[in-house]
């Protein structure tokens, strides 16, 4: 499988209204079922809401993780959202998020390539450059190549 | 000084990889030598081995799940010498947990 595939420009979305957590979750799950990522979305969105309900994945940054490993999901994926307006994500924190990412994993294990991919991701975010970039660029293009850069670096270590 | 940490979390698939970015970072902007351990989805990454553990300062257990061979820390414990921090934390602000561990 081509670490390409982890991140898609038919999974990026920008500027949207969306202000809460049910409904950028249920939007995301809808757009993967559509490009046939996942199957079953109530069965994935119940393995995201079951994270979830651990703690919560907002990182701070106004930044969202969720995550799901499931039977659901046909090939490993990053999503991204990023809604015009901040929005609370969890009243467990109170923080407010107005990037989405939702990552989804096959039940069984594929390799390690996508995992690779989201830990990746997961160090850049810490960057303030690479986090900038995100909340600035404003076509879909754009925000596809800043992250399938993340890809580059795999290969090149 | 030298930090040494070990990073998990319920998934293993974000937390435990920001949070070891975090701390590496920091200790990198001190001048601090710093290794940390992930015990994520991708299994153990970049081990701790037992003189890494002997030599370390500190040590900063990052984990919101029970981790393999937290014994290893047994004797840095005795002596005072581990925080025990959430991850999500330690992601927000990495800083108030090396100052902690200045401290020790």
């Amino acid at each position: 499988m081509s670490a390409n595939r982890v991140i898609r420009n038919d999974m990026i979305f920008l500027n949207e209204r969306i202000s809460s957590k049910e409904n950028a979750l249920y939007f995301l799950t809808t757009k993967a079922v559509q490009v046939k990522i996942i199957t079953q979305q109530e069965e994935f969105l119940s393995k995201v809401l079951e994270r979830e309900a651990m703690v919560s994945t907002a990182v701070g940054y106004q930044i969202a993780m969720p995550h799901g490993k499931s039977q659901a999901v046909q090939q490993p994926f990053i999503g991204f959202l990023r809604t015009l307006e901040p929005f609370v994500w969890s009243t467990q924190d109170n923080e407010a998020v107005n990037m989405v990412f939702l990552i989804g994993v096959p039940a069984e294990n594929q390799g390690n390539i996508h995992l690779k991919v989201i830990s990746q991701l997961s160090k850049k975010l810490l960057h303030d450059s690479f986090r900038e970039q995100l909340s600035q660029l404003n076509q879909v293009d754009e925000i596809y190549s800043l992250l399938a850069s993340l890809n580059k670096n795999l290969s090149a270590k | 000084m030298k930090i040494v940490a070990v990073t998990a979390c319920p998934t293993g698939i974000a937390h435990t990889y920001m949070s070891q970015e975090a701390i590496e970072r920091e200790c990198k902007k001190r001048g601090y030598q710093v290794k940390v351990e992930t015990q994520g989805s991708m299994g153990i990454e970049n081990e701790l081995t037992q003189s890494d553990i002997e030599e370390a300062d500190v040590v900063i257990l990052a984990v919101g799940i029970g981790i393999d061979g937290e014994e290893r820390f047994d004797e840095k414990r005795d002596n005072g010498k581990v925080i025990e921090a959430n991850p999500s934390l330690v992601i927000k602000d990495p800083s108030k947990f090396i100052d902690e561990a200045e401290k020790l």
